[in-house]
């Protein structure tokens, strides 16, 4: 709903004369703008401005020319002639589940390129008011730095809100101008939410891609000496969120090898090629998928071929990553252990490995 | 025409005016980066854990505080909540200030923080001793991360999300079946040359190689068919020298026969060494080129070795001094059998 306001020349002056209210008066016109169909009446009018703001004081226009509703509003006289088009709503969604931010594309609503937009935020049907700033951020100013042409929104490609807090309403509005007395007020809203961040995470062991459940067990059976075993099962993940960086999952060893109890000897943990080495086990990266964003990665330790491994100890080592939030992320890797002819017989070899993920949000 | 009085028109002027005013109203924000990495994340598990955060405003940090999500059970001991700032993520730089939490209520355990600088990832680790059980199982479980200042209030928090699972560890079995391997390398093994009361005279030798990843090592023993050199055209024998006194007998001061066992290769590869103990070869531990063990015709240890080996090696070597009137003969021969088994 808008409202044009006529100013009272008289009080304007008593104002001006009796406050230390410094304006400089000058006449109306800029070196931008032009006041075409310009008229005195009896009261006369008068201008004033300062570097950056400018008051335009216009008399013996009528005061009734105006009508509005709940959702559209129309004026008349020289000031709303002058106004930039009011933005309708903009486009306001969150189209990658995200936590902590929300895309806006300004509608230009056939304002020209260099008429800039101003938006505001609230997460209360604006009882509480805050504005978009420059940097996309959320601030309770709105300087004149946060005006923005269409293409400074990001065009059609509008920019990400960010720095919002998870699971939280906002509806957003804008307002154009473009240059002296051409402000709108703000259009219509839009609304959108953001989500709470979100992580998904499951184990699975099995000699293909498929779903297990507990207790997970991996049997080597007969380690043959000097030839490089490979695991008959892999250790799957299934990695998803919406962390605004990602995620990583992580492996750990409790016995930093495959440990016999019976005669303490510790098949242990490396790093390198199994082939070369008398004895040793570790762990190979196999594979990555994910059905969107990411992508998951093998981290560079593990992603190896051949008979080469990375050791699992008792730190937590990353074994996959996503730098960005992933859907659906699949990873998987698989054992390798060689034992030699020095290596004491033993049935109860063993290890526990732990795998976490965490977000990072 | 409107009138409007001098008062509105005044803060009509207050809100053109309020932007030049450079002023941010303070208001709590996001973490840049926020996440809390358990241990465990297994069902209703016992863990510890690592609390990562990167602060994004300018203020005096004094504590944070980490909201675990609904479901977690915090043990409001807060002494047990110790930190370290050790092994964590790359890239990471050490929570200034932290320490044991301060206070633990409901799902909030707070520890104590000095100033944070803004751009720079802090991580700590809390305990995971008597600390914090896992809830059930699930995924998107919500909790958040708060800075705060010494008022206390909130300068910077971030909600972050855990997923726990019904069990996170996988068990590796694995077998290293036994290993044994024994060789001689020979069958026979002839004197050098004649017998002779006045000398000892030995045979060129065999070895015996074994290799074992039997835990314990192995033993070699040997057993003689006729406990000494018969002729079967004469039906003279020269009789083996001694007792079985796990003490060689030295034949230049006696005669008769005997069996010298070297251990010619103790290998550096596996865990074992190879020794001629009491009962276990001290008995054929001759030294020089004239003692040996008596032989029996029962078998008789003459070696053993306590561990693994890839191929430990022992000469055994058989030596004789004859009386002067031993019967001539060239068919004196004796057999012995010569075993060895893994200790596994």
């Amino acid at each position: 709903m808008y409202r044009k306001i006529k100013i009272n020349l008289a009080e304007l002056k008593k104002f001006f004369s009796s406050t230390l209210f410094v304006f400089l008066l000058v006449m109306p016109a800029s070196t931008n703008y032009q006041l075409k169909d310009f008229g005195f009446g009896n009261g006369g009018q008068g201008n004033s401005s300062s570097p950056n703001y400018s008051l335009n004081a216009i008399t013996g226009e009528v005061s009734a020319g105006k009508m509005n509703s709940a959702g559209f509003g129309i004026g008349s006289g020289l000031v709303f002639t002058n106004q930039a088009n009011v933005p309708v709503a903009p486009t306001f969604d969150n189209p990658g589940n995200y936590y902590n931010k929300l895309r806006l594309v300004i509608n230009s609503s056939g304002n020209p390129s260099n008429a800039k937009f101003a938006v505001a935020i609230s997460r209360d049907n604006f009882v509480t008011t805050q504005y978009v700033q420059n940097d996309n951020t959320i601030g309770s100013v709105l300087g004149l730095e946060d005006y923005q042409t269409y293409a400074g929104w990001g065009g059609a490609s509008g920019v990400l809100i960010i720095g919002l807090p998870a699971n939280t309403n906002f509806e957003v509005r804008a307002k154009a101008i473009r240059g002296k007395f051409t402000e709108t007020a703000f259009g219509p809203s839009a609304a959108a939410a953001t989500l709470n961040p979100t992580l998904t995470f499951d184990v699975d062991v099995s000699a293909t891609d498929s779903e297990t459940n507990p207790p997970f067990v991996i049997n080597f059976g007969n380690l043959m000496a000097n030839a490089v075993t490979d695991s008959p099962q892999k250790i799957w993940i299934d990695f998803s969120t919406n962390g605004e960086s990602g995620g990583k999952v992580y492996v750990m060893g409790k016995n930093a090898g495959l440990k016999s109890s019976t005669n303490g000897h510790t098949i242990s943990t490396m790093s390198g090629d199994l082939s070369l080495a008398v004895e040793g086990f570790g762990a190979q990266g196999f594979s990555v998928a994910q059905a969107a964003g990411g992508p998951l990665a093998i981290a560079p330790a593990y992603d190896q071929i051949g008979n080469n491994v990375s050791q699992v100890d008792s730190s937590a080592r990353e074994m996959f990553s996503s730098a960005t939030p992933i859907a659906n992320g699949r990873g998987s890797f698989l054992l390798k252990a060689k034992s030699s002819m020095t290596t004491p017989s033993a049935e109860d070899y063993n290890e526990t490995f732990t795998v976490v993920a965490s977000g990072n949000f | 025409m409107q009138k409007i009085s001098t008062v509105k028109v005044l803060a009509m002027l207050v809100a053109v005016v309020a932007p030049l005013i450079a002023y941010n109203e303070a208001s709590a924000a996001n973490l840049a980066t926020a996440y809390v990495k358990l241990d465990r994340l297994r069902a209703t598990t016992t863990t510890g854990g690592t609390v990562c955060a990167r602060p994004t405003t300018v203020a005096t940090e004094a504590s944070v505080q980490v909201t675990f999500p609904a479901g977690f059970t915090l043990n409001t001991t807060a002494a047990n909540w110790t930190t370290t700032t050790t092994n964590l993520p790359s890239g990471t730089s050490a929570w200034p200030g932290i320490g044991t939490a301060t206070a633990v209520a409901g799902q909030v355990a707070t520890f104590p923080s000095t100033d944070l600088t803004v751009g720079t990832t802090y991580c700590f680790n809390f305990d995971g001793v008597a600390t914090l059980t896992n809830a059930t199982a699930g995924n998107d479980k919500v909790g958040t991360i708060t800075t705060r200042d010494s008022v206390p209030a909130t300068i910077d928090n971030a909600s972050f999300a855990l997923s726990i699972v019904s069990d996170d560890q996988i068990v590796v079995t694995a077998v290293v079946p036994p290993i044994f391997s024994f060789a001689l390398s020979g069958n026979t093994d002839a004197f050098t040359g004649n017998l002779s009361p006045s000398a000892v005279t030995s045979t060129s030798g065999r070895t015996a190689t074994v290799a074992t990843n039997a835990n314990n090592g192995w033993v070699t023993w040997v057993k003689s068919a006729n406990a000494g050199l018969n002729s079967a055209v004469t039906g003279a024998s020269i009789a083996t020298a001694g007792t079985l006194n796990d003490t060689p007998t030295d034949l230049s001061g006696t005669t008769g026969y005997a069996l010298d066992v070297d251990v010619t290769t103790d290998s550096a590869t596996g865990t074992g060494v190879v020794s001629q103990g009491a009962a276990y070869g001290a008995e054929y531990n001759g030294v020089g080129a004239n003692s040996g063990g008596t032989l029996s015709s029962t078998f008789q240890a003459i070696a053993s070795s306590t561990g693994t080996t890839d191929g430990d090696v022992l000469t055994l070597t058989e030596r004789a001094r004859v009386t002067a009137v031993q019967a001539a003969a060239n068919d004196y021969t004796d057999t012995l059998t010569v075993i060895a088994a893994g200790r596994f």
